[in-house]
């Protein structure tokens, strides 16, 4: 499993305040979506990769492994708009007749089509820079500050937390599994799985209720409250932040005339 | 007079479907002695561990801290949760945070210490349990042992008078191990009451000054750990087995190796120096 939050421990821009890199990160992500400009959205894709390899050191492989991932989903996904299906020929581009139908690839399609694959991938980048440079409970703490409801944020707390033993569980079962010549054949596989999946959900229950325990063992009463870190924003990267996203309204503005 | 911090009297426990997890259940925890519970799995060890703060309440009888019987009711458990700090086997339940001092900080803020002090609290227990080092890391990250490390600070850092463990040592390596027992006893020296409970009778055997031995629901056995490990039907009925450094004292005894009325050793050191003693009588 890629574990993206990992990346975001050793990032460099660990330590920046979470309120920053959230503001930073969702301002961008909006005007990119309300500007709906290629030539911005180009802009932001390049200014977030640079960010994230050079100023938080996330290794350019990696990154961009990550990037193929969303880029596969949106030029399928965008394809459909790309192509017009017509029953006569208009100004397409490229395009071919089957039967009495032309499909094909129009100027204007074609325009909407690079507009909305930039936008979106412009969008993910911002989303990646968040999650590439705060980990879970900085994020947390951002959702906190913002007053989320205490129920969905402790949710998420103990949600997170028990992903990783979760996955040990199901691994350690699958291995066990495995050298019991589980998941032999067709059918062999399913009933292993069946196996496992039931088995870890039984576990899961058992696991919880310690956890239960455990936390009304240390005075637990509805809430989870814990010290929050305390992170000092730096007035250098609101500086920034304000630089930068006004630095896109601007090269909209200047776009238009 | 000895006085008993906890004690348990006449508690029984009936599970919602009716396993009786405790049968008449009498002990008494002596203040400030490092105690251990001996029992096969399935013995109750774990429920009875619950019974001591108060998360669960006894089907019929009466548990007492400091002479003071338990009153099932939200003020007094939640002080009884501050004075009896209990450590879970496994740390991955007990660790619900991802954030190191995040989890320390819980049981301090659920007593509603301010945060400074909570801070100050919490890096001092650091300090002593030498984590200090984790607090930057994700609880994720942890090997076992530091886990189960931060697990126990998140319980020591409330200042319990009472500790009880639940198989402190299970899982963990010869030296973390060492370094669990390490704690447990200066928290001993310190004055804070040590219970455990667990499988390993070499460690209950040099470790503690009283051994209780739970079987089916109840006490069989309790008192001095050479005297109740020297009790050959209780060991086999509650499926244990004679510590090794007793049981090579007996056979010695049994040889007329050593004198009748002598001490068994406590630990290694005791008994070698207990070899000394033979070689030197020989020559």
């Amino acid at each position: 499993m890629i574990n993206i939050d990992q990346f975001a421990h050793f990032s460099l821009l660990r330590n920046v305040h979470p309120g920053e890199k959230f503001i930073f990160a969702i301002l961008t992500m909006s005007l990119v979506l309300i500007l709906n400009s290629i030539a911005i959205s180009v802009f932001v894709i390049i200014a977030m990769t640079v960010l994230v390899v050079i100023a938080a050191k996330i290794n350019f492989k990696m990154f961009f492994k990550l990037m193929l991932l969303p880029m596969g989903f949106l030029l399928v996904g965008c394809m459909a708009i790309a192509v017009s299906i017509t029953t006569e020929s208009v100004n397409f581009i490229v395009s071919f007749k089957v039967g009495s139908i032309w499909i094909g690839v129009t100027n204007e399609s074609l325009y909407t089509f690079i507009g909305l694959f930039f936008r979106a991938l412009a969008s993910v980048t911002c989303l990646y820079f968040l999650a590439l440079t705060t980990p879970i409970i900085q994020i947390i703490y951002v959702l906190r500050k913002l007053r989320f409801p205490n129920i969905i944020v402790d949710l998420m707390v103990l949600i997170y937390n028990n992903i990783f033993v979760f996955l040990r569980t199901a691994n350690h079962i699958y291995i066990s599994q495995l050298s019991r010549c589980g998941y032999n054949g067709f059918i062999g596989k399913l009933k292993s799985l069946s196996c496992l999946c039931s088995n870890l959900f039984l576990k899961c229950l058992n696991n919880t209720d310690e956890t239960y325990n455990s936390l009304l063992s240390r005075g637990f009463s509805g809430e989870l409250r814990v010290i929050e870190e305390e992170y000092k924003p730096k007035k250098q990267n609101l500086a920034g932040i304000i630089a930068f996203d006004s630095l896109l309204v601007f090269m909209y503005i200047i776009g238009r005339f | 007079m000895t006085k008993f911090i906890l004690e348990a009297k006449d508690i029984f426990y009936q599970y919602g479907d009716g396993t009786k997890a405790l049968n008449d259940v009498n002990m008494a925890v002596e203040i400030n002695s490092k105690a251990a519970i001996l029992g096969p799995n399935g013995a109750g060890k774990s429920t009875l561990l619950l019974h001591l703060n108060g998360l669960l309440k006894p089907t019929s009888g009466g548990m007492y801290y400091n002479g003071k019987q338990y009153i099932y009711q939200k003020s007094f458990l939640n002080n009884l949760k501050r004075t009896v700090g209990v450590l879970f086997q496994n740390p991955d339940n007990q660790l619900f945070s991802a954030s190191v001092i995040q989890d320390i900080s819980f049981g301090l803020m659920n007593i509603g210490v301010s945060k400074e002090i909570a801070l100050k609290k919490i890096h001092q227990i650091g300090e002593q349990l030498g984590i200090s080092n984790l607090y930057n890391k994700p609880t994720h990250f942890l090997s076992v042992g530091q886990k189960k490390m931060v697990a126990l600070a998140g319980v020591l850092v409330m200042e319990p008078e009472v500790i009880v463990c639940d198989e402190p040592t299970a899982g963990l390596d010869p030296y973390n191990a060492k370094i669990m027992v390490d704690v447990l006893n200066q928290l001993q020296i310190n004055g804070t009451t040590v219970l455990i409970s667990t499988h390993d009778v070499d460690l209950a055997y040099s470790w503690a000054d009283t051994v209780f031995i739970l079987d089916s629901g109840q006490i069989v056995e309790e008192g001095n750990p050479s005297r109740v490990f020297s009790n050959d039907s209780i060991l086999i009925s509650s499926h244990l087995e004679t510590p090794l450094i007793l049981e090579i004292w007996l056979q010695l005894k049994g040889c007329g190796l050593v004198k009748p009325d002598s001490e068994p050793p406590k630990n290694k050191e005791d008994l070698f120096e207990a070899f000394v003693g033979i070689k030197n009588n020989i020559n």
